[in-house]
C-alpha cells in the first residue's frame, strides 16, 4: 500500500512540529540579525568596549541554542543528517568557547570577519528554513542562500582559522581546560595541541563543503523542483 | 533479446544482446567487456520504476521478468576493495601501533625510565594483541562474507582512520609511565570479562560460519548458545570483551572506544534483526523467526 493515512493525533503533531520549527527558525533569524547589525556597528564606531563585549553573549546564546538542531535531526524532526549537523554545531561552539575564554581575541580582526560571515549566513539560512516550513521560499532568499556562500564560506574559514591561530599563545600559556597525568581515568588533554589538530581539518572541510554547495547551487539555479535536504552552510 | 542500459540521469549508455536465461553475472561480464573500466564488482543494475529492483548475483534476467526492449538502470559503485582486504588492513594498524607505545616507551615518553612497566599494562598488551590477531585470523579462515567488495572511498579511509586512531589514543594512555592502574581485583574482573567475551565471540563466529554451506550465500536462522536470546550475540560478546578491557585499564579513551563500538554495532544489529524478521516471516513455507529474540542485549534490547 503506497498511500499513507494519518490519524488525527499525527496531524496535530505534524502541525505542532511545523509551528515549533517556524518559531525556532524565526527566533534564530532575529538573533543573528541583531548580531549582524551590531557587529557592523561596532566596526564603524569608536568605543572602548571590545567587539566580544558587545555581541559575545548574544553569539553564545544563539550558537549554543543551535544544539537544538542536532536534537531535531536526531529525533527526525528535520531531514538534515545528524553527523553533518553535529560537526557543524560542534565547530561553531569550539570557536565560541575560544572567544569566551581567550581575551586576546575580543577585538581581533579575524573575529569581525568570522562573526560577519556567520551572522549574514545564518540570517539567510534561518529565513530559508522558516519559509521552507510554510512551503514557499521567495526566490531572492533562495538565490542568496545559494550564492553568498561563494564568498562567505572562505571568509568564514579565514576568520575561524585566524581566530584559532591568534588564540594559540594565550591557550598555551594558560593551559586552558588542561588535564594532566597521572589521574584516576588515565586521561590528559591539551587545548593547545587539540587546536593545532583542528586547524588542518579546515583544509579538508572547506573544499568538500564548498563543492557540495556549488552542486546544490546548480540544482537551484536550474530550477530544480526540490533541492534535497541541504547540509548546513558554514 | 535486446536490453537497453541507461544511466541514472536517463541517458542511454548502450544496448546489449542477451537471452532470458542470461544470468546476472553473465550480463555484468558482458558489460565489463564493453566498458572495461567498470569491472563486475563496480556494477549495479536496477530494473523497474524508481528506486527499482536491484539485480542480484545468482539470479537470471528471466527471474525479474525482463523482456525484449526493457531498460536497466546502471550505477557505478566506484572503486572496490575486497572485504577481507579491508579488514586485514584496518586490523593491522591496531596490531602494530598499540605495541609500539609499549616496546618503544623509552623513546616515546619522557618519564619512562623512572617508572617501570606495570603488570596491568602487560595484561592489557596481551589482551589487545590477542583481540586483533584473532580478528585477522577470523577474517582469513572463519568468516564467510555475503558481499565480495565494498567501495574504497570513503570506507577504507573511514575504517582505518577509526581503528588506527583508537589504537593510538588508547595505547598512548594505557602504556604511559604515569598510568594509574585500578586495584588488582578489578584488573582480574576485567580480564575475566574480556576472556569470556573473546571466547564467546569466537564461538559465535564459528557457529555462523558453519551455518552457511561452502560457496553459497544462503541465510539461515542461527540457533543455540546466545542466539536463543539475541540476533547478534557476536556483537554483544564483543561489547562484553571491551567492557572487560575498560574495567581492566580504567582508561577514558578505552571507555569512549567501547561506547562508540557498541553504538555502531547496535545500528548494525538493528538492521540485521529487521532483515531476519522480514525474511523469516513464517509465511509461504518460510520459517518463523523466534519472536522472543532481542536485538543485541539478552533480555534487554
Amino acid at each position: 500500500k503506497n498511500i499513507t493515512t494519518f490519524n488525527q493525533h499525527q496531524i496535530i503533531m505534524g502541525i505542532a512540529a511545523k509551528a515549533y520549527l517556524i518559531l525556532y527558525n524565526v527566533i534564530q533569524c532575529i538573533g543573528w540579525g541583531y548580531i549582524l547589525v551590531n557587529t557592523i556597528k561596532h566596526h564603524n564606531t569608536k568605543t572602548d568596549k571590545t567587539l566580544w563585549d558587545t555581541v559575545g553573549s548574544m553569539v553564545s546564546i544563539f550558537q549554543y541554542a543551535a544544539i537544538l538542531e542536532v536534537v531535531h535531526s536526531l529525533i527526525g524532526l528535520v531531514k538534515t543528517p545528524f553527523m553533518t549537523t553535529a560537526v557543524q554545531v560542534a565547530s561553531r561552539i569550539l570557536l565560541v568557547l575560544i572567544c569566551n575564554y581567550v581575551p586576546t581575541t575580543h577585538n581581533a580582526k579575524t573575529v569581525y570577519i568570522m562573526l560577519f560571515s556567520w551572522a549574514l549566513t545564518e540570517v539567510i539560512r534561518y529565513s530559508f528554513y522558516a519559509f521552507g516550513q510554510i512551503g514557499y521560499v521567495p526566490y531572492p532568499i533562495g538565490y542568496l542562500r545559494y550564492s553568498l556562500f561563494l564568498v562567505l564560506y572562505p571568509a568564514g574559514v579565514f576568520g575561524e582559522m585566524g581566530t584559532i591561530v591568534s588564540s594559540l599563545p594565550y591557550v598555551k600559556e594558560h593551559d586552558l581546560f588542561g588535564i594532566s597525568l597521572p589521574n584516576k581515568w588515565n586521561f590528559s588533554f591539551s587545548s593547545y595541541y587539540f587546536l593545532l589538530a583542528v586547524l588542518p581539518t579546515y583544509v579538508f572541510g572547506l573544499p568538500w563543503l564548498y563543492t557540495y554547495m556549488i552542486a546544490q547551487r546548480k540544482r537551484f539555479l536550474s530550477g530544480a523542483k526540490s533541492t534535497p535536504s541541504v547540509k548546513k552552510t558554514q | 533479446m535486446k536490453v537497453q542500459v541507461n544511466s541514472r540521469r536517463g541517458n542511454k549508455i548502450s544496448d546489449f544482446e542477451v537471452s532470458e536465461s542470461t544470468s546476472v553475472q553473465e550480463f555484468k561480464k558482458l558489460y565489463a567487456r564493453k566498458f572495461p573500466k567498470t569491472y563486475v564488482e563496480r556494477q549495479r543494475f536496477t530494473y523497474g520504476p524508481a528506486p527499482g529492483m536491484p539485480l542480484v548475483d545468482g539470479k537470471s534476467l528471466s527471474d525479474y521478468n525482463i523482456k525484449d526492449g526493457d531498460v536497466l538502470v546502471f550505477k557505478d559503485l566506484g572503486a572496490q576493495i575486497g572485504y577481507a582486504a579491508v579488514y586485514v588492513i584496518e586490523y593491522a594498524g591496531p596490531l602494530f601501533l598499540y605495541p609500539m607505545f609499549y616496546f618503544l616507551r623509552n623513546q616515546i615518553y619522557e618519564k619512562a625510565s623512572s617508572h617501570p612497566i606495570q603488570f596491568t599494562q602487560q595484561i592489557a598488551l596481551a589482551c589487545w594483541t590477542f583481540h586483533y590477531a584473532k580478528r585477522i585470523l577470523e577474517t582469513l579462515f572463519v568468516h564467510k562474507f555475503s558481499h565480495g567488495t565494498m567501495p574504497v572511498f570513503p570506507n577504507l579511509f573511514k575504517n582505518c582512520g577509526y581503528y588506527w586512531s583508537a589504537a593510538v589514543g588508547i595505547s598512548y594512555f594505557v602504556n604511559h609511565p604515569l598510568f594509574t592502574s585500578p586495584p588488582i581485583e578489578r584488573v582480574y574482573l576485567g580480564l575475566a570479562l574480556f576472556i569470556i567475551g573473546e571466547l564467546g565471540n569466537l564461538t559465535t563466529h564459528l557457529m555462523l560460519s558453519n551455518l552457511r554451506s561452502p560457496g553459497t550465500k544462503e541465510r539461515k536462522i542461527p540457533r543455540g548458545f546466545l542466539f536463543n536470546y539475541v540476533s547478534c550475540p557476536n556483537y554483544f560478546l564483543e561489547f562484553v570483551a571491551w567492557v572487560g578491557f575498560s574495567i581492566m585499564t580504567q582508561t577514558a579513551a578505552s571507555i569512549m572506544f567501547t561506547i562508540a563500538g557498541a553504538g555502531q554495532m547496535w545500528m548494525w544489529a538493528v538492521g540485521k534483526h529487521r532483515r531476519y524478521r522480514k525474511e523469516f516471516d513464517g509465511k509461504e513455507g518460510r520459517q518463523q523467526y523466534p519472536k522472543s529474540r532481542k536485538v543485541m542485549f539478552p533480555f534487554l534490547a
